[in-house]
């Protein structure tokens, strides 16, 4: 389901997006430089936007069938171990020095 | 831990046969194998950081107070101090002799740390480090002399370029090494985008050097490739690292897993797609095709995707944990810099689009952006990954909470009203220099009004160009407490760590209860 | 996604679309672009750089004109009233827009991301050579008010010899600057002279293009 969404809303950004490109007025349009062949880097760019869309949706599926989706809880705990569990804060300002060692500090900066 | 036993763990990849105290010797262990390369990339950038921030200040004042040190006393005028060299100079020394260097550093310990082996090969590591500082250097230098090649982002001349590419190399044989030894298991989210950043960095580099330099093509396709390289290098080079660095520590200090590992997959194969497509909106209007601009506003527009799901990801993985940026140095800094990612993202997006482009473009409006980008993105988490990393490398305790604290302070307030400024002052000039912001409203008689003419339009901007000089400055205190902290530490000042982890740990360390108690 | 095998292939590809699509196409594209003849007088379209204008590109580099002055005029994306022309135009910046035949030849590129100072795109037709020198010796003093810095480095200090240098700096129309003392005047440096050539040599609004015929 949620593969399906991606690959759709993908594939609906790349269309609308190609089609409005610029999302300002069409009138802007008489602005813009046509030299003589430009028309084929525009066609160009609408096959490959297709491909890409079709190539993304392969490739999603593809990573949902072969179950590159799964156990994705497990990967995001890869970074943790028994050393270092979940739920354990692992960083904290310095603490604040006992008088003794401030003294012996106080000729640097503290 | 010896190499005997971290090989038969290699061997026997079930999590459930150390001890947790074993793991925290092989964790440690690994830590302190990035000692040296780190620290070098580490204190060389922290090198360059200083002068690049003094460069800032100086092009800062000379762009209101044109006359600042114009000559020199003996020397006399000079081409050396100018503006137009300043400028360059400043930029390169802090992309790359600051930010390429940190996230070197940071790449180095990511990786080592991920691929859960000691750092291997530590001289390579050390040569690519030594050759990228001397590339800076000579390329600073070149810069400075009136060297330049006037590309904007490449200015060093190829000497220098060769030297940084050799270096880069180097880094990614090395990293390739790493990759290929590490242990069985799954490929972390950042090892994803480091992986990436260290393919992309070097064919985009190189790929510029041919076809702007050695072989330059011409005119306006000069001008495609130099913004695609341009942007690319912040959303190919520095997002990436930026990016696999808050999807460590965020988890790693908060103690919590990703809160959507599907959603990470999402974002990052989303940036991959369109960051890479986004370089054409630089010449909005400008003498190039119009399908390349299209194009390129396309894919900044698409940009929504793995800038929202980064955000929702991290805001998420967050939550409930936001009193820690209390008590964490790390946290705080890497938490600023996501949150300024998700600002600087939209910021890129609303100004791609053509209207909005008009206004923004060719003023100090960009260069805002950029440093929201760079500084309080990139450097902040550079910053907040080098107060995580340092302690581990050295086994020593940051010497001062005080100093890390002014550092924030400075280095976020002078930040934010940096870009404000910039920002503030970019919108002005911009209104006015398209003529929307009049200096007369249009009338009957006048039915377009009076436009504002340049010269005025240049002195509403010089109260917003001090405004920028002075964040400098603060930023620059902010810099300059970082560097007391770091020297300290390595001179061996403030607490010893006394266990292998650590840092407000409910440790093994009696005299650490006692401090804190 | 466990692979790295799959991982570097997406990585590739991915990257590989943008390249092609922002650095292949448009060099297929605009590689291409030749000069366009005057069909009377048979002149080239953008015109040649003579060789002194071409080393003052040189110097234009290397003293970073291009971090404060564009070299493009720009068309308008909004909707403009009736009978009004792109601002860049109203500024006279320009008589038309540029296209890409008219940055042929250029290595590297003055496109340029700021305006600190005006587009200069045709700053060649809208000054003389005396007056570039007066004002990149003493900017302030010519324009009151600028930020640009000034070049003074550009400019040496010279014995007259003679009638002088003609193209030494009329201190006379310089206001606010000191003279240098009796019987020397400031010369410009051959630097100077490339860059001022390669200044008066941008006019690319004196001619026409075919596509700005549209
Ligand atoms: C700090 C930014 C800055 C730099 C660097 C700079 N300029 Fe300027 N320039 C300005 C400003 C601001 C003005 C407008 C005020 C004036 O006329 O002096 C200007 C104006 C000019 C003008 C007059 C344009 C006109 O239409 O009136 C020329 C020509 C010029 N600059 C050439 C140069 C050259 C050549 C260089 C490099 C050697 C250069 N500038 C470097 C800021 C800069």
């Amino acid at each position: 389901m949620k593969l399906a969404l991606t690959a759709l809303s993908l594939a609906y950004f790349s269309i609308v997006g190609l089609c409005r490109a610029d999302f300002s007025p069409v009138e802007y349009r008489d602005d813009i430089i046509l030299t003589p062949i430009s028309y084929v880097p525009t066609m160009i760019m609408v096959v490959v936007t297709l491909l890409i869309t079709v190539s993304v949706a392969l490739a999603l599926t593809w990573a949902g069938k072969s179950g590159q989706f799964e156990n994705l809880s497990s990967s995001a705990e890869t970074i943790f171990d028994e050393g270092e569990p979940v739920g354990q804060v692992t960083d904290k300002f310095p603490p604040h020095k006992p008088r003794k060692n401030k003294r012996r500090l106080k000729g640097v900066i503290v | 831990m010896s190499p005997i036993s971290a090989q038969q763990s290699a061997l026997n990849p079930d999590a459930d046969s150390l001890t947790p105290a074993q793991r925290m010797a092989e964790r440690a262990a690994i830590d302190r194998s990035c000692r040296t390369p780190c620290l070098v990339f580490f204190g060389t950038s922290m090198f360059w950081l200083m002068l690049g921030t003094i460069l800032a200040i100086i092009a800062s004042t000379k762009l209101h107070t044109p006359e600042f040190m114009v000559s020199l006393p003996f020397f006399g005028d000079v081409g050396l101090l100018t503006f137009g060299r300043i400028r360059p100079a400043h930029l390169n020394t802090v992309i790359y002799g600051w930010a390429s260097t940190a996230a070197l550093g940071v790449c180095v310990w990511l990786m080592a740390r991920l691929c859960r082996v000691q750092v291997m090969n530590t001289w390579i590591l050390v040569t690519a480090g030594a050759l990228w500082n001397l590339g800076v250097f000579v390329g600073m230098l070149g810069i400075l002399l009136g060297w330049s090649t006037g590309v904007e982002w490449l200015e060093m001349p190829t000497q220098a370029a060769f030297i940084l590419f050799t270096s880069y190399a180097l880094m990614s044989v090395w990293a390739i090494l790493m990759f290929a030894n590490r242990k069985p298991g799954h490929i972390f989210v950042s090892q994803w985008y480091i992986f990436g950043a260290l393919f992309w960095f070097p064919w985009l580099y190189g790929c510029v050097q041919i076809l702007l330099l050695l072989q330059p093509v011409e005119g306006s396709v000069q001008g495609i490739i130099n913004w695609w390289f341009a942007h690319n290098v912040l959303g190919l080079w520095f997002t990436p690292i930026g990016l696999a660095t808050a999807y460590y520590l965020i988890p790693k200090v908060t103690g919590k897993p990703i809160h959507s590992y599907y959603l990470s997959i999402l974002g990052f194969w989303s940036l991959a797609l369109f960051y890479s497509w986004n370089g054409g909106h630089h010449l909005v209007n400008g003498p190039v095709p119009a399908w390349i601009i299209s194009v390129s506003i396309v894919a900044s527009a698409m940009m929504i995707i793995p800038v929202v799901t980064v955000a929702i990801n991290h805001h998420l993985t967050m939550k409930g944990s936001f009193h820690l940026l209390k008590t964490s140095p790390t946290l705080r800094f890497v938490v600023f810099g996501a949150m300024s990612y998700t600002l600087a993202s939209l910021q890129g997006i609303s100004m791609a689009f053509r209207i909005s482009n008009e206004v923004t473009h060719f003023t100090h409006y960009t260069i805002g952006h950029s440093h929201v980008g760079m500084y309080l993105f990139f450097t902040m988490m550079m910053f907040g990954a080098m107060y995580y990393i340092m302690p581990r490398l050295v086994g020593w305790e940051w010497p001062s909470a005080r100093l890390i604290k002014i550092h924030f302070w400075c280095t976020a307030v002078g930040g934010v009203v940096m870009i404000i400024a910039l920002a503030g002052g970019g919108i002005e000039q911009g209104l006015k220099l398209v003529n929307i912001w009049l200096k007369e409203a249009p009338t009957e008689a006048n039915p377009s009004g009076t436009p504002y003419s340049f010269m005025e339009i240049l002195a509403g901007t010089l109260p917003w160009l001090w405004v920028r000089t002075m964040s400098g400055i603060l930023i620059f205190i902010g810099h300059v407490a970082f560097g007391i902290n770091f020297v300290l530490m390595l001179l061996r000042r403030g607490e010893r760590r006394l266990t292998p982890t650590l840092l407000g740990e409910k440790s093994s360390s009696p005299k650490l209860e006692a401090v804190t108690a | 996604m466990n692979k790295l095998s799959t991982l570097f292939v997406g990585i590739f590809i991915t990257f590989v679309s943008a390249w092609l699509g922002l650095v292949v196409i448009p060099y297929i594209q605009l590689g291409g672009l030749k000069p366009e003849k005057d069909e009377i007088t048979g002149a080239l379209m953008p015109p040649a750089l003579s060789g002194s204008a071409q080393r003052g590109r040189l110097v234009y580099a290397a003293n970073g004109c291009v971090y404060c002055h564009s070299q493009q005029v720009r068309g308008s994306a909004r909707r403009l009233p009736e009978g009004e022309v792109p601002p860049d135009i109203a500024r006279g910046w320009g008589a038309r827009r540029t296209f890409p035949r008219d940055y042929l030849g250029e290595r590297p590129h003055f496109l340029g991301t700021m305006r600190t100072g005006p587009d200069l795109a045709n700053v060649g037709l809208r000054y003389t050579a005396d007056w570039q020198h007066r004002h990149l010796y003493a900017p302030a003093a010519i324009s009151r008010g600028s930020t640009m810095p000034p070049f003074r480095y550009l400019y040496k200090k010279q014995r007259i010899v003679g009638a002088g240098t003609p193209d030494a700096l009329d201190f006379s129309l310089i206001p606010g600057v000191e003279p240098p003392e009796e019987g020397y005047e400031i010369v410009p440096t051959e630097q100077a002279r490339d860059l001022v050539a390669y200044l008066l040599a941008l006019r690319r609004s004196s001619y026409d293009l075919p596509e700005a015929a549209e």
